[in-house]
Order: C-alpha cells, then structure tokens, then sequence
C-alpha cells in the first residue's frame, strides 16, 4: 500500500525542490510506524485509500511591501533554507503521529508568510482560501519586534476529509494576532494551529468553531523564551450530530510565561463537544501564569460533552487556576426574556449569543467582531 | 515611640521604577499626623515600606522607631516592635475565623510572651465591637472573607483595639465608608490617643480630620513632602485643592 | 530484642495453639510464607472456617489477579514486589517490637502531638493489642439493644451470611483493579456494618474499638450496609504515624445506601513512609439517600485513592471532603474522586486540597461522569493545591463527561504557593513566618477540619503543626 502511495507522492512532487521531495518521500514511508488513534483512522484510511494529491495552481501575485507572501510550493524553491528548517519541524512535528506525516507527504497548497525582524504590518493578511486540497498548510514566521495580523479562512471544497495545518513561529518580542474560521464540506475534518513562541513574544488566537461537520481540532502554544505570553479563545458551536474534538494546550517552558486559555461552546440537537485544555508549567518556569476556562451551554436534553482542564504543574512560584462547567440554559432567565414577549427560540438564541459574546467581545478588531458575530448569527439559523 | 524617617528612597522591586523620592518625616510620641495629597503620589509606598511589603525595596535613606533601626527587621520584627499598619486592601484569609487570628496575634505580641486569658480577651473584644457598632458574627466569619469594603476598614480598626500598638499606620481608612461609619471608626481611633500612643493616618479627604484631629498635616507629591503645616493646612487643602502643589511637582521643587 | 522477650510476647498475645510446632531457637514458620498461589488462597479460608461460597469467591477472584496487570496511570509502582508479600499472618506473625526498636523521628511526633503514652505503644507497633476491651464492651451493648451489628468482617461471614453474601463485591468487583481482586482473594479483617431500617446510629462508630492485631492488616475487606431511612457515621484511622511493617495497604471497601439512608465514612491514614496504600472505595446511593466520604491522607510513600459513589437512584447525593499531603521526596500522593451519576436529579460535591512540599507529589485525579438517565443531575467540584517550595508538584487531570444537556457541571482548581499577600499581611500583625504559614494552611484545610469529630481536629491540628516546622526557611 504505501509502495503505491510512494509513488504517487513522488510523481506529485517531481518538480519540487530536492529537499521537498526527500521530505515528503520520507513521511509518506515513515508514516505507518507512527502512532495513531481512533480520532486519525478515518480520515488516514480515506487518504491512503485515495490519496488527493492535485496541486494548486500557484500564481505569486505582487510582492507585497515589506513582507513576502508566497503560496508555499514556490517559496520552497525561493526560501529553502528557511523552509526546510521550520516546514514541520518546530511547531507542527511530522513525526508526532501519522496524519502529521501523511499531512506532510500528502501536501498539495498553503500560504508562507515571512514578516522580517522590525517590520510592523498594518493591514491584517488575510489567508483566505477556497479550493479543492485536501492538506492545506500556512507557515507564518514572525521575525523579532515585527507585528502583524493574520485572519485564516479557508473553506476547504473537497469531500474528502481535509488537513488545514498552520504553524506560526514568533521570534523575540514578537506579536501576532490570528483570526481563524474555516469551512469545511467533507464528513470528517482536522485543523491543527501550533506555535512556538521565543521571549517575550505575544500571541492572541480567536479561534471560531462554526463549521457544521466533524472536527478533531489541535492548537498548542510552547511558550519557550522567557517573558513570552499566549492567550487563546475560542468559541464553538456544535448542532445535529456533529462531534467536535478540541484539544488545547499550553507549555510553560520560560520565567514569567502566561498561557490563559477560554473556550466556550453551544451544543444543540444531539451533538457533541469536547473541549480538552492542558497547561502544564514546567520545573524551573517561576513566576509563570496558567489558566484555563471551558465552559459548555448544552440546549437540549441530548446534546453534552466533555470539559476537562488540566494543570501540570512542576513550579511552585506559579498563579494556576482552571474552571470548567457544563450546563443548559439558566431557566429562571428564559422565563424573564419570554415574560418580556420573546418566544421560546428568541429567548435561547438571545441567551445563546450571550453566552459566546463575551469571548468574541474579546478580539480586538471590530470588523473581525463583526464578521464572527455574522458568522455565528448565521449557524444559529437567524440569519 | 517616636518615628524618624530620614531621606527614604524605594523602588518598585519588579520594574524598578523610583516612587519614594527622599521623604523626611518625624512622628513624635503622643501625636497624630495626617498625610494627605493626590493619588499615585507615593502615600501608600511610603506606609508599605515602613511595614516592610516585598513589592517594594529601599535604595536609600532610614527610619528608625524610638532610636531603633527599622528597615533591617522582618515584617514580623516590626509589628512586634509596636507597629500597626491597617491596610487598604487588606487581604483575605479563607478558612481562618477573625477571632482566632485576632487571639494568635494578641498572643503574638504580648511583651512578657505569655497569652492573654481567655475572659479578659472576649471581654476586650466585646468592647470594641460594640465601640466600632460591629455585629456580633464579625468575629466568627473568616478573616475579611466577603466583608465589604466599610466591613474590612472597621476590621482594621478592631485589630488595631485589641493588639494595641504604640503607633498606628492607617492606609485611607476613610475611603469606602458612609459618614456614620467614618464616625465610629474615627472613634475607636480617638478612643486610642494616650501620651504614648502615636499615628499617621493617610487621607485623600479632609473629613475625617474633623474627627481625628491631627497635630500636624503633611502634604506628599511625586515620592517627597513638600509641605507641612498644622491642622490648618488640611482646611485650606479642602478649598484649594492640591492645585497649587501640581505646580511644584511639575517643577521639581519642594519646600 | 532477646529470645525471651519474643517467646513472652507471642504466648500473650496469640489465642490459640500452633499446629506448626514451636522451636526455641527460630521463629514460628508457617507453610503460606512468602508469596501467593491457590493453596494459600486456600489455607487462608480453611483456618477462617469459611463456608464454601467465600472459598469460591476468594478463588475466582485469585484467577482473576493473576490475568491483571498494575494501572497505567499515576505514580510509579515498579519497586513494590507483590510475590514478596507476606500473604497470610496471624497475631503471631505482629512480632512485637521493642519501644527501643521504634525509631526517633515516630517518637519525637508522638511527643510533639501529647499522643498518651498507651497509645504511643500501640501506634508505634509496640503492643498488638489496644487496651480498650472495657469501652468497647460499653459500646457493643448500645448498639445491640438498637439492632446494629458492628464487628470485625470474618466474624461477621460467621454470623451473618446472608447479609454478607448479599452483598459482597457486588459492588467492586474482582475485575475493577488488580488491588481488589488481590483483596478479593486474600482479604483478612475490616469492618461490618448494618444498620436496620430507621435506626440511627447517635455516636460515630470507630474502627479503633474493635482493632487488634487480628484484624488489622493490608488486606482489609469492609462492609458497610445502611437500610432504609437509617444513618451511621463511621470514623477510622488516627491522624498519628502508624508504622507499619506492610509496604501493602490495598483495602476494599464497599457501602451500600438505601433510599433516604445516610452515611459518612471519615478516614484518616498517616501511613510511614514505606507504605504503598493503594485502596479501592466505592458507594452506591440509592433514591434520595447521601453517601459522604471524609478522607484525610497524611502520609505514605504513594497513595492512589479516589473513592467513588454512583449515584444510582433518583435524587441522590455524594459528597467528596479531602485532603492530600505530600510531605517529602518519597511521597506521591495520587487522590481524587468519582461520581457517577446514573439517575435524575442526583448531585455531587467534591471539595479537594492538597498540599506538597520537600519534593513531595500530590496529584488530583477526579471524574464527574453523568450518563443518559442523570437528567436534571448538578455537580460542583472545587480542586485547590498549595506548592509550598520548588521541588514539589502538582497535577489536577479532571475528566467531567455528560451525556444529556439538562444538567449543571462546574468545576474550578487553583494552583499557588502560600500567598505573600495573606503571609504579608499575617505577619504585620505581629505573627512569624512560620506561625503565619501555618494559620494560612490550617485556613486552607478548615473545610476538611470542621467535619472532623473533635479529638482528631485536634490532633489533626497538632500534626501539621509539627509537619510545619522547620517548613519555612
């Protein structure tokens, strides 16, 4: 099976760099003695079953000014050394478990993004997408002291089950905002965001989880240099049968690092939504804050999930603390709004909003504010 | 028990920043001093540091307490010394019952070490709390535990009663509290005035000084006193505002 | 300790004749020795005279062990041994130590702690037999005339069969952990409760009254049945060092509430530092009636604990009031604790502190699991650790899982060392360091403390006390 699969990796990649190749080659045959789970085998059985290996037609637009943004099959042959260190290796590891690495060798699009040291961005980049790749994969590199705004969207058109990876490297003092809401149309979904943050570095995740299909969601954060802080919020909404899977996580590994994660979720119908939260403070990271909140509004009798936070912690000179709670609808203030004239479904979807709000109120761009607020306005039927 | 401050430098430990800026000050025994003056000016930095908080750090200067070297004891040192210091936000202690605390600290610094008896003590503390118009639960609750603001300054208030300090340090008692409760709590504090006892009260508002009436007023801006004068001067603070002291400060100088 | 001595200890305290001889230059050796096969399984329920229903379970569940295998999660068990256990031992077996033998630092706390000086003896391994013969006759008077039956569990498979066979590892069974199908097999004393239907047991049953060398053991099976509308509360332990020459403490304890019933079960352990306690605690809590763990553990080298109550008919209640304290490089401190809701409007609570330090580990472990029936069910778990130095850690892995949407989870922890604020603000008041860290840690475990009946709080309060010194600094 993966002699025939090799060989279509090999075929699809031909006209890459060398290095790309052997990269990819290397996955593709690795991939079976990495470890899988029950949440990678549907979708790894789709690919090895029928591999989607079509490329992106990659057209570089303008150089934009003062930072290069290149689909990432062309920045490999423009940027190999930089490519060929990070594609995969410092946030997103190929060799953790095999949809990692399938991931890898199975790569048909993406996004490079390289914002030099000092450069400042003003206008958000906007990693918008809609096409057919199955694996999808942005590489952001934030040079020391620059800045910059990324708002992912992609909207995956493929039924078969897609892989968007994004991977986002902050230097020193580095600060990135990143927007995410994807789409998917296939059954089965995976969406992975990790960081690997140096000191003193900031980066703010909002993460909208509005899709209507099943999702294994992964988003990590190392906060390796001193002084570097991550804050992550998300917000989720579950309906019919989907399940969704949210696994988040945050390594103090540096003194004074502050990792806070918040998530809040809406589970309707019969669907399900996990939220899984780790932060874990290691020996030696004094000073460092971990936080966790996962929070979980079920609507009806049979949606439910799970909210489990964990603290690891090895330092005692630490500020740690999680909540989590699973719960409906507070009954006395459904009778209050429908008291006032609102139906029964105006009273929950007003409650609903109020419950996820108060993460969204949280990004800080008013257009992105507004866009989610659409967005969830949208996947609640209202709209 | 007269306390002597003598050019004080401190810092904020984490950021480095310089909030005292060279502040002299003399509390004599037996006299009440009031410290007033606009927020974020070092009021507050300055009664922490004599206490000995650890946010903050001494780069020069000294403060001695009847003859005796301050800044090189512990925060536990001090207090045994006969220093009080009611605080702003005073923390709060879960699982800890008021009254308990209230004993070990008595107990703690008794002069002859032995602890106060058990009648003597619930009789003392039935006095004050009837001074300072507290419910009878205040005692059985934990340590400022859900008290709210006016509750947790009368708190300050019955702690100072009852561990009797040769001189009290009372971080803006007055703030948070209604006028009858400004009432009782200046008070309990008359109702500690002796020859041997002292205090310095920081006050953003002149009115409890219609209450307690200071010896002397002290006006603190940009971590030095710049001014002081007798009661009179918090009078015409009322009316004039700290206006005039802006004015120093943004030049430099102080009196 | 001399041949004379060994010879005088063990005539005074055994009760009956060895059927293995008694040879003057080396101890008493029994055949079941070290290590465990179906004959000891076997020996053991012959010398007890057991019927052969126990014999049967003792022998399922000894071939259920042998398929299992240790837990894959929590602390490090490869160092204890179970095939150089001491299987079977008989009053003859608790050599008795000499006070001489017993070492300082267990006398120093004893004399810290105003442990009376009998009392010394006994904790100390000293005596095997607690001189309480007098109270307790007082005691067993009581509860007969209310119809309560409270004694040892191998009398109890004596007296009361039906009542035991009833119920015995219906509710944790051999197949739950390799612990309980070890005990399950080789169990020897414990405690057997019921209480009738609308009886309510006044004063708290303690384990102490009815322990002797006889039934103390690691392998405790205990049973407790409360009918009805009725109420018990049950305390074991004491908060003084045991020394124990065990490294294995896996006990099982199964209780059963019937509707509208009440219990509370308080445990103190402060097992030595050699001591792996590794027990299996389970309730179930039928309609509307409250089952209430109290669980203290002090000390021990690991601990993995996590009582558990399923909440199995309407309108139950379980209630979960621990703490933890890991004090030392050795001691890993793996607790937590389980509810299972099964029916509607159950709820739970589960307060739990811990606290670590000189290396120690303390590790919360909990799960809140409501099912398809537990519609309208809530629960509330509060999770908080104190890290007192650097060497020492934590981790708090709740798992909270439902499965229908009418319900209420809510679940908060906190990490911290002991606040410099509330250290700050103690010691101005004239307080020192260390009488501060104290009252801050005793504030921190008050919950747990108020429930205590009054001697331990006490002692309970003297031990930490003695644990805490030298603590700071």
């Amino acid at each position: 099976m993966n002699q025939e699969l090799l060989e279509q990796v090999q075929v699809a990649s031909q006209h890459q760099p060398a290095w790309l190749q052997q990269k990819r080659q290397l996955a593709t045959l690795r991939s079976t003695d990495l470890p899988i789970d029950h949440w990678q085998e549907p979708m790894v059985d789709c690919w090895q079953k029928r591999p989607n290996l079509t490329k992106t037609n990659e057209q570089v637009t303008t150089s934009p000014a003062g930072y290069v943004d290149l689909p990432i099959f062309i920045a490999a042959e423009q940027y190999p050394e930089l490519l060929q260190e990070n594609l995969m290796e410092k946030a997103i590891d190929w060799q953790a478990n095999q949809i990692n690495a399938l991931h890898l060798a199975l790569l048909n699009g993406g996004r490079f993004i390289y914002v030099p040291d000092g450069a400042v961005v003003k206008q958000p980049i906007e990693l918008a997408y809609s096409g057919t790749e199955c694996n999808y994969h942005n590489l952001v590199i934030v040079g020391a002291n620059a800045q910059v705004t990324i708002v992912e969207q992609v909207h995956a058109q493929n039924d078969q089950p897609s892989y968007v990876g994004t991977e986002l490297l902050l230097g020193d003092s580095a600060k990135v905002d990143y927007y995410q809401s994807n789409t998917f149309i296939a059954d089965h979904n995976w969406e992975s965001v990790r960081a690997y943050q140096a000191g003193d570095s900031l980066l703010n995740m909002y993460v909208a989880l509005f899709d209507r299909h099943h999702l294994v969601g992964d988003f990590h954060s190392n906060l390796d240099g001193d002084g570097s802080n991550a804050n992550f919020k998300m917000v989720g909404i579950a309906t019919h049968d989907q399940l969704q899977e949210i696994n988040t996580r945050i390594d103090n590994h540096g003194l004074h690092t502050d990792g806070e994660i918040l998530q809040n979720g809406v589970v309707k119908d019969q669907a399900v939504l996990n939220f899984h939260a780790v932060g874990k403070i290691y020996q030696g990271a004094h000073q460092s804050a971990s936080n966790q909140e996962s929070r979980l509004l079920t609507l009806t009798a049979e949606s439910h999930g799970e909210a489990d936070p964990v603290l690891l912690i090895e330092d005692n000179d630490v500020n740690a603390g999680h909540a989590a709670s699973i719960g409906q609808v507070n009954p006395d203030q459904l009778y209050y709004l429908q008291s006032r004239g609102l139906t029964l479904m105006e009273a929950e979807i007003l409650l609903t909003k109020g419950f996820l709000l108060p993460v969204i109120e949280k990004f800080p761009d008013q257009h992105l504010r507004e866009r989610t607020i659409n967005e969830l306005l949208e996947r609640l039927g209202v709209q | 028990m007269t306390l002597v401050v003598k050019n004080l430098h401190a810092k904020v430990k984490e950021s480095g920043e310089e909030i005292l800026k060279g502040v002299d000050l003399t509390v004599p025994t037996g006299e009440v001093h009031a410290i007033m003056g606009p927020n974020g000016n070092g009021k507050s930095t300055l009664v922490s540091t004599i206490m000995g908080y650890p946010a903050y750090e001494v780069t020069a200067g000294s403060v001695t307490f009847d003859g005796e070297d301050v800044l090189n004891k512990s925060v536990t040192e001090r207090a045994r010394m006969g220093m009080f210091l009611g605080m702003q936000y005073p923390a709060e202690i879960p699982g800890v019952k008021n009254v308990d605390f209230i004993r070990q600290a008595m107990n703690a610094t008794q002069p002859d070490g032995k602890p106060v008896p058990v009648m003597q003590f619930l009789q003392e503390l039935n006095e004050a709390k009837e001074l300072l118009q507290m419910p009878d639960d205040i005692t059985d609750r934990y340590l400022n535990v859900g008290f709210s603001g006016g509750e947790k300054k009368r708190n300050e208030v019955l702690q100072m009663m009852m561990l009797k300090p040769k001189l009290a340090i009372l971080d803006e008692i007055d703030s948070g509290l209604d006028i009858d409760a400004l009432r009782i709590v200046a008070n309990g504090i008359n109702h500690m005035r002796t020859p041997q006892f002292s205090a310095l009260l920081i006050t953003h508002y002149e009115r409890l000084l219609e209450y307690v009436k200071p010896d002397r007023v002290l006006v603190m801006v940009d971590g030095r006193v710049v001014q002081s004068g007798g009661p009179e001067l918090a009078d015409e603070l009322e009316e004039g505002g700290y206006a005039k002291f802006e004015q120093l400060r943004k030049d430099g100088v102080h009196e | 300790m001399s041949q004379e001595e060994d010879k005088k200890a063990i005539q005074k305290f055994s009760q009956e004749h060895y059927e293995y001889g008694f040879h003057d230059d080396v101890q008493p050796i029994f055949s079941t020795g070290i290590g465990l096969t179906e004959d000891t399984v076997r020996e053991i329920s012959r010398r007890k005279n057991e019927p052969q229903w126990m014999l049967d379970i003792r022998l399922n569940a000894y071939h259920q062990y042998l398929k299992m295998k240790l837990p894959d999660f929590g602390p490090d068990l490869s160092k204890l041994d179970l095939s150089q256990l001491r299987y079977f031992q008989r009053p003859t077996d608790h050599v008795a130590r000499s006070w001489a033998d017993v070492p300082e630092e267990m006398k120093t706390t004893f004399e810290k702690m105003g442990v009376p000086e009998a009392e010394r003896q006994y904790l100390a391994g000293a005596t095997a037999q607690y001189e309480s013969e007098v109270v307790y006759a007082n005691l067993k008077r009581d509860l007969s005339r209310h119809g309560i039956i409270f004694m040892d569990t191998d009398t109890a498979v004596q007296k009361y069969p039906e009542i035991v066979k009833k119920y015995f590892a219906t509710l944790v069974h051999p197949d739950d952990n390799i612990f309980a199908a070890l005990n399950t097999a080789v169990w020897s004393g414990g405690t057997f409760i019921y209480v009738p239907k609308g009886v309510h047991a006044d004063e708290p049953l303690q384990s102490f009254f009815r322990i002797n060398a006889e039934n103390t053991g690691q392998f405790e099976r205990t049973l407790i049945v409360v009918d009805e509308d009725a109420s018990v509360n049950y305390v074991e332990g004491c908060t003084a060092p045991v020394y124990s020459e065990d490294s294995l403490h896996a006990a099982v304890v199964e209780v059963f509430v019937k509707p509208r019933g009440f219990c509370r079960y308080t445990t103190i352990q402060n097992w030595s530092p050699n001591v792996y306690s590794l027990e299996t605690k389970r309730a179930v809590a039928d309609e509307n009636a409250v089952m209430e763990w109290v669980d203290g553990n002090l000390g021990s080298k690991v601990t993995m604990k996590y009582p558990s109550v399923y909440l199995r008919g309407r309108g139950a209640k379980g209630t979960m009031l621990s703490i933890a304290f890991a004090n030392g490089k050795v001691v890993d401190q793996d607790t937590g604790a389980r509810m299972i809701h099964q029916a509607p409007d159950t709820s739970s609570t589960i307060i739990s502190k811990s606290l670590c330090r000189a290396g120690g580990v303390c590790d919360y472990r909990g799960e809140v699991k409501m099912d398809e029936n537990a519609h309208g069910s809530s629960s509330h778990v509060e999770c908080d650790t104190i890290i007192m130095d650097d060497d020492s850690s934590s981790d708090t892995i709740p798992l909270n899982k439902v499965a229908v949407g009418d319900v209420a989870m809510e679940h908060e922890a906190k990490v911290s060392k002991v606040s410099e604020e509330e250290l700050y603000y103690l010691m101005s008041r004239g307080l020192s360091e260390e009488a501060a860290t104290k009252m801050i840690v005793m504030g921190f475990i008050e919950p747990f403390t108020k429930q205590l009946p009054m001697e331990y709080a006490v002692e309970l309060n003297r031990l930490i006390d003695f644990q805490m010194e030298g603590s700071v600094g």
